[in-house]
């Protein structure tokens, strides 16, 4: 694979098909990182490819001497997820529908262990719903993604100490929630993925 | 006690750098010294680390079930994309600048030195000619006779027009 900075060079040349390496590239983990921050389907499609459009019209002002071309794509849609849930509060979640559609059933289909796993990923999914979204944001960045806290703050637009902070309120919130159900839920999520 | 306490708070608050090593060695030494003789400190650390270990164990997971259709999505994006500018516009915009400078320019660098030159001098003291008393009158060495000789003064003559044709 081509290193990123020649697949750039490629891109402001006017080069569609460097375009197209990049979005193949970091596609799945932007969209992850939305969907994991706004919770909807929808939304996180959207803004993914916003960010996209956004990043790719910008090219020319990425410096990769100040930061990777990943942690530049998840600053930009950081904050194009900021700006929608600032539009729109995420209230309206349905939780059910996103556990059914965004996690992946477990192997053994009996239905007690259905019930189970439904419940534990009720368990975490309401967890991350429940964090506000600056600490939603930062478990998200941290164990979804795992981003250094150097990285974090970068994408947060904080300082570190904030970054770091952040993690642990997060998890003293999550903790009341997890340690209840915690070893059900990773066992059966780890045996269902 | 107090003191202990505030150990076991440092502690606690040192717990998410001691399990990813962030710790310098020194302190690093310290919390886990503590850890080991503190009941009440290893059971947080404990709880920490389990609760690490589910979260980098579950929050991948979340989004990954059904992803969306990136192809469709791409199609989207390309339509937005940014399309290099053909050479010859860049040309042309590059010679109509051009020519917009060289306007601009070359009237105010035109005749700069004859500008120069209309600086005045210092002006000399007006004095009328008839009120002047000159010291000495000259007489002119040479007189300039203007009449030329009889042959000049004949008028030339010009061809007789030709009736015949």
């Amino acid at each position: 694979m081509q290193a990123i900075e020649q697949i750039i060079e490629k891109c402001l040349e006017g080069d569609q098909q460097g375009y197209e390496a990049l979005y193949h590239a970091h596609a799945e983990s932007i969209y992850r990182l939305c969907y994991s921050i706004l919770l909807n389907r929808q939304d996180a499609e959207d803004v993914t490819q916003e960010a996209f459009v956004y990043a790719f019209k910008n090219l020319h002002r990425y410096d990769p001497q100040r930061a990777a071309f990943k942690t530049w794509l998840y600053t930009i849609a950081i904050s194009r997820c900021r700006n929608l849930y600032r539009r729109k509060r995420p209230a309206l979640m349905d939780i059910t529908q996103i556990l059914q559609l965004n996690v992946p059933g477990p192997k053994n289909e009996s239905p007690e262990s259905v019930l189970v796993a439904h419940d534990a990923r009720n368990a975490l999914e309401e967890a991350l719903a429940a964090l506000s979204p600056r600490l939603r944001e930062a478990v998200v960045l941290r164990y979804g993604h795992g981003l250094m806290y150097r990285e974090m703050a970068e994408v947060m637009n904080c300082p570190q100490k904030t970054a770091e902070s952040r993690v642990r309120l997060a998890h003293e919130a999550l903790r009341g929630v997890l340690q209840t159900d915690g070893a059900v839920l990773l066992e059966e999520l780890l045996t269902s993925s | 006690m107090v003191f202990r306490f505030l150990i076991c708070r440092y502690v606690h608050l040192q717990l998410d750098a001691f399990l990813d090593s962030r710790l310098s060695p020194r302190v690093r030494r310290r919390v886990a010294r503590h850890i080991d003789t503190c009941p009440a400190c290893y059971q947080a650390y404990a709880r920490q680390r389990d609760l690490r270990r589910d979260l980098q164990a579950t929050v991948p997971l979340v989004g990954r079930g059904a992803p969306p259709d990136f192809d469709r999505m791409w199609s989207a994006i390309r339509t937005e994309l940014p399309r290099p500018q053909p050479r010859q516009t860049q040309f042309r915009y590059g010679l109509v600048m051009l020519l917009l400078v060289m306007a601009l320019i070359v009237p105010l660098t035109m005749g700069n030195h004859d500008l120069t030159r209309t600086v005045p001098e210092h002006p000399m003291p007006q004095t009328d000619a008839s009120t002047q008393t000159p010291d000495r009158i000259t007489e002119p060495d040479i007189i300039v006779t203007l009449t030329s000789s009889p042959a000049q003064q004949t008028p030339p003559t010009l061809p007789e027009p030709d009736f015949s044709r």
